[in-house]
């Protein structure tokens, strides 16, 4: 086990023995091989124990630990990190990978690659295909904020067209993601640590399908906040979850000054102002998408939708504005 | 006189050093804007020339924050430049078209599908209209301030024609403010290679009177407004001699002194992406077949934007033959470019594809040769530019249309070195020089610009009056583009990838290769090399016990290959029915449903949007399909490309596109070799393995030998068998019967591919294969055929032998195209379940 990993994987697991050994290889066969695996299951199991032990012996970094009493989702996502910093406090990145997932070989690879050439972003991700019960679908969704410096752009970018579900399994800068704060005890705390990493550094996505995510049920806040908060959800949680990521923002930053020396309180608050106002919009907009998409039913509809820009026009402008660079050749 | 001169990026200095010299000298202010170009100007010419001259000066280019309306301009433009290549005077250039339309605006693609808009017709109203939009948009104010700031007499730009011309913006700024304004064209494949100039210039220049008719037929420019310069990027070519002696020099790159050397000119990226094999090819055939030029040097010079392929390329077991210098160099300061300079003098003859360094050997006075290959056919009869180099003043080139034709040239040249010396006089005065051979044209080119700038100011133009009008319609188009330029979302529904689907159907590329205009008894050559290496491998005694029923049906078909005649080769694509069941009497144009099927599944495949992995069947060795928009393909080949755009969708291809390393893919059986074709044109840096009996082996090696005649090819031999995994990087396809699979070594397998081979096999056969995969590291394991429950008359299942020894592995395809195309012909099972990707096990 190399005792300084420039990367860290932290593996909540919970209960999913038929597919751990498969998630081990895909992550044990990247062709990125500086890293270590943090698994922590959440409570006793004696097969996952089994499992991650057979491969622990054979690949010295992976290392194991159990919860004694359940933590719930959220305690055991910050146990997890809690933990690769105890065990690995110098290395540089850190990701949380699922325990029923799987990885392309090139995975890791592709994402330290983007961190390691682009000191301005602290978290990288790559496309995923979700691997339904019944099927599979590429997720069609484009979203980084590379290249944006000013912190109030970012943090309106992400809090209007993130995919939190996606990007909260990129790879981040260790340092910033400790500085952001790890999972709050909010609903989708996902969201709310990537809206505050908005304020920390820039975004990437990587435009390859490298992760393969397992998806068994819709996003459902109800069954979110009995898997968060095994000993009941606080009152706060019934409030909209927009609502309470401004307040950990505020408290975090305004508040307790946090931000600090990047950003001061005073623009805190402001930025808190910027995620609850483009959060909104943000679901106003969905809502709009809603009536767009039934409106499509009707041949009309159709013809009238057709004029906006399709994802192949965003592509090319992508392209364009990514400032390709020609040389003369002949 | 003040002139603001916008450049690409300071690699563009180059060819206009003396003229920004002159400039300087003459009094005149010289602002050169360009961003710097660390990699290709890492001398920095253009501060070497500020820090000179005080009336040079050069800053980066003003920043621009990306707006809508300047994507939406550059989007226009680049409809209208794409709808240049589709224009009869490009119906033979390929190879550019398809490079237009990488860059073509997707709304275009969409419109041009549209029932009477892809006609001539259609096309030129919808230019006026792309070019109405794009006259309407507004200013970018940076560049009005960044160019009022700097109150130039001239504002100039090169190279201006790139795709959807960025620099538009310059020229528009310029006359907005009432400035004069030029195009100093940057090299001579510039006019007919690139974008179209969209804008209203005061002055073009141009270097002879071919490009003037360019410029004024192809890009509409009025002809008074273009002045013939001569070459001003070659002006010091005249004036140079040579720095070191002969012996001194050849000592100095490692060459044989007593002996003459031929100096072999690479060209660039897009003209010959993969070189050194066919240089390797040339030398060996120039040696092989010329005594005199067996004796004779060869020193290879890389082109300095071409140089990555040439790494791993090796020709040390070549005797007197230099790539020289190893990691290319750009001739930009005075010791590369005496280097380059001396390199061409001391040679006896130059031979190159299609590169601008033919045209400096002819200054120098050197005989410049060079040979039509099938596989650069597309960047050398197939581009504009090419023809000059053939037909001005009857042409530089000594062209030759087979290798037999070029040694004869070439011994000649070496006999009478200076035979050719009123030929490249001829071309040079007429193309470089054509005021005459004494006469430079830096200062016809000042004079030009001095001229241009004399005349004064011009009456503002602020675009169109109705571009108020207008605007708000397209604002929301600019608008959505900025937004989309930083989020948005792919759409993946099916009648928007229909609409992508017909964008890769939209240039008509002819398919026919090289290859497909090889003589039959070329091919029966072909044949009988490949017959001879692989009829060793054939065992004394027929081992029919292990076969199963079906392999036999299949080997006694191909049996007859043995003793083939020219005609049966010439006709050699038929044998692949035996293989998969395909037939060419399908073809015949009775069979409408075929038709309409196929169509239907090229739409489906195409819509995913991997239309670069579109290889077609080429038109050789009685290839037969359909042939659509000039695509020839059939229903293997669409099977190829469904296996591709599978192998794509899983993320691999990448690995084997663009591997800095070399990969080795094992394909089991080999089938007739379309899979191979298709997989090594698209990774040509992969070492390419076929296993499977002797009569699949002469199958498919006669096939791939044929059809890429340039590729190394190397055939196990059983009483040297170490020597076949020796130099394994050097070699493009090695054939190794299946006898030998147990104890192959190869230095690594990344990737096994079986195309319904095992499912032929025996159990025992089977797992071998799959095991041996697995031992030798291939991370991945692609099999097409593992039905759980197979018909009778198939031997066995092949998943659960795969699956013991790799995961199985989902494919990202999205499912609207999973469940409709088939890979096989029969019709059981859904799709999904017809091919396993399988990732290795770490604990089999």
């Amino acid at each position: 086990m190399k005792a300084n990993p420039k990367v860290v994987l932290g593996m909540p697991a919970y209960n999913r023995p038929d597919a751990l050994a498969q998630s081990l290889e895909s992550l044990l066969s990247q062709a990125y091989t500086d890293f270590s695996l943090v698994v922590v299951h959440d409570g006793p199991s004696t097969e996952v124990a089994a499992i991650v032990e057979t491969y622990a012996r054979e690949y010295p970094r992976i290392s194991y630990q159990e919860n004694e009493t359940r933590l719930g989702m959220v305690g055991n996502w910050r146990k997890v990190f809690e933990r690769a910093r105890e065990l690995y406090p110098r290395s540089q990145y850190f990701a949380w990978v699922g325990d029923h997932d799987l990885w392309h070989p090139r995975w890791l690879h592709e994402l330290v690659l983007v961190l390691d050439r682009q000191p301005d972003v602290i978290v990288a991700y790559a496309e995923n295909l979700l691997m339904m019960t019944d099927n599979a679908k590429i997720t069609d969704k484009v979203f980084d904020t590379f290249g944006v410096t000013s912190r109030a752009e970012r943090l309106r970018l992400s809090a209007r067209y993130m995919l939190s579900g996606d990007m909260i399994y990129g790879l981040m800068r260790a340092n910033a993601l400790e500085a952001a704060g790890v999972f709050r005890h909010v609903v989708t705390p996902d969201r709310q640590v990537l809206l505050a990493l908005s304020l920390f550094g820039q975004t990437r996505q990587v435009p390859e399908v490298l992760w393969y995510r397992e998806v068994l049920r819709v996003f459902d806040l109800k069954r979110q906040r009995k898997v968060f908060f095994p000993d009941g959800a606080p009152l706060y949680t019934y409030v909209s979850s927009h609502v309470q990521h401004c307040a950990t923002l505020l408290w975090d930053f305004a508040v307790q000054g946090r931000g600090r020396p990047a950003f001061g309180r005073l623009a805190a608050v402001r930025y808190a102002a910027i995620q609850l106002w483009a959060s909104f919009v943000r679901d106003v907009v969905a809502q709009a998408r809603t009536v767009r998409m039934k409106s499509t039913n009707h041949r009309f509809g159709r013809w009238l939708w057709s004029f906006l820009p399709t994802g192949a026009d965003v592509r090319s402008a992508r392209r364009h504005a990514s400032g390709h660079v020609d040389v003369p050749h002949a | 006189m003040r002139v603001l001169f916008f450049m690409r990026s300071s690699v563009y200095t180059r060819n206009f050093e003396s003229t920004l010299r002159l400039l300087a000298e003459r009094g005149h202010e010289v602002h050169v804007v360009a961003d710097a170009h660390p990699y290709f100007d890492p001398a920095n010419l253009i501060g070497q020339l500020s820090a000179k001259y005080p009336g040079i000066m050069h800053s980066e280019a003003p920043d621009r924050p990306v707006n809508g309306w300047s994507l939406l301009g550059v989007e226009l433009r680049r409809a209208l430049d794409y709808l240049r290549y589709l224009e009869p005077d490009y119906g033979d250039a390929p190879k550019l078209r398809r490079r237009a339309l990488k860059t073509a605006p997707a709304f275009l693609i969409r419109v041009l599908e549209r029932r009477f808009v892809n006609t001539t017709v259609g096309r030129r109203l919808l230019a006026r209209l792309i070019r109405c939009c794009d006259r309407a948009l507004p200013r970018d104010g940076a560049v009005d301030a960044f160019i009022r700031e700097h109150q130039p007499d001239l504002v100039l730009v090169t190279p201006l024609v790139e795709p959807g011309s960025p620099q538009s913006d310059f020229v528009r700024s310029a006359r907005a403010q009432g400035i004069r304004t030029g195009l100093c064209v940057y090299s001579w494949d510039n006019l007919t290679n690139k974008g179209l100039i969209h804008d209203s210039l005061d002055v073009v220049t141009v270097w002879n009177e071919p490009m003037k008719q360019e410029t004024v037929g192809l890009h509409r420019v009025p002809a008074e407004r273009v002045v013939v310069t001569g070459a001003v990027a070659y002006d010091h070519w005249f004036t140079w001699t040579p720095r070191a002696a002969r012996d001194a020099f050849c000592a100095h790159v490692g060459l044989d002194t007593r002996r003459p050397y031929i100096l072999y000119l690479c060209s660039s990226k897009f003209i010959a992406p993969d070189e050194a094999p066919f240089v390797r090819r040339w030398v060996e055939d120039l040696r092989a077949r010329s005594a005199t030029l067996r004796d004779a040097g060869i020193l290879v010079r890389l082109h300095p934007q071409n140089v990555k392929k040439w790494h791993e390329a090796d020709v040390n077991d070549l005797e007197n033959v230099v790539i020289w210098p190893r990691g290319g160099e750009n001739p930009v300061d005075d010791d590369s470019r005496a280097d380059y300079y001396d390199s061409i003098y001391h040679s006896a003859a130059v031979v190159g594809v299609n590169t601008s360094a033919q045209i400096e050997s002819a200054i120098v006075g050197r005989s410049v040769y060079t040979l039509l290959a099938p596989e650069f056919r597309e960047t050398q009869e197939g581009t504009l530019h090419f023809r000059h180099l053939r037909e001005v003043s009857e042409g530089l080139l000594q062209v030759a249309s087979t290798i037999e034709e070029h040694v004869a040239q070439l011994e000649d040249g070496l006999r009478h070195p200076e035979a050719n010396a009123g030929k490249c006089r001829r071309f040079v005065e007429a193309f470089v020089r054509p005021h005459g051979i004494e006469e430079a044209a830096t200062p016809r080119l000042v004079a030009a610009l001095e001229e241009a700038a004399a005349r004064g100011r011009v009456r503002p133009d602020r675009g169109p009056w109705w571009r108020v009008l207008a605007r708000p319609a397209l604002g929301k188009a600019a608008a959505s583009l900025a937004e989309a330029s930083r989020t948005g979302k792919r759409h993946l529904s099916g009648s928007r990838h229909r609409k992508r689907d017909n964008a890769s159907l939209a240039p008509a590329v002819a398919s026919a290769t090289g290859a497909g205009q090889a003589s039959t008894s070329g091919l029966f050559e072909h044949y009988l090399r490949v017959r001879s290496c692989v009829r060793g491998l054939r065992p004394p005694e027929p081992s029919s016990g292990s076969l199963t029923p079906p392999e036999r049906r299949m080997l006694s078909t191909l049996d007859g290959l043995w003793d083939a005649t020219p005609e049966s080769v010439a006709a050699l694509r038929r044998y692949g029915e035996a293989i998969t069941g395909v037939r060419a009497s399908d073809y015949d144009g009775s069979d409408t449903a075929i038709r309409e099927r196929l169509a239907r599944d090229l739409r489906m495949l195409l819509a995913k949007g991997y239309p670069a992995l579109r290889i077609d069947e080429p038109a050789v060795l009685g290839a037969f399909g359909i042939n659509g928009s000039g695509h020839l393909y059939n229903e293997d080949t669409l099977r190829f490309f469904r296996v591709l755009t599978l192998l794509q969708d899983a993320a691999l291809l990448k690995e084997f596109r663009g591997s800095s390393s070399r990969r080795t893919v094992w394909e089991i059986g080999g089938g007739w070799g379309g899979f191979a074709y298709q997989f090594k044109t698209l990774c040509p840096d992969v070492t390419y393995l076929i296993t499977g009996q002797p009569e699949l082996l002469l199958l498919s090696g006669v096939y791939l030998s044929t059809v890429l005649p340039g590729a190394s090819f190397r055939f196990y031999e059983s009483a040297n068998p170490n020597a076949f995994w020796r130099n394994w990087d050097s070699v493009d396809f090695a054939f190794l019967p299946e006898s030998a699979i147990a104890g192959m070594r190869p230095p690594a397998v990344d990737l096994t591919v079986d195309l319904m081979a095992l499912e032929r096999m025996t159990p025992s056969r089977i797992g071998l294969h799959v095991q041996r995969a697995h031992e030798l590291g291939s991370r991945y394991f692609f099999s097409v055929c593992p039905l759980a429950e197979p018909p009778p008359d198939i031997a066995s299942p092949v998943r659960p032998a795969v699956e013991r020894w790799y995961w199985p592995h989902p494919v990202s395809a999205p499912s609207f195209v999973s469940w409709r195309l088939r890979l096989r012909r029969e019709t059981w099972g859904p799709v999904e379940r017809t091919f396993l990707l399988g990732w290795r096990r770490l604990r089999a």
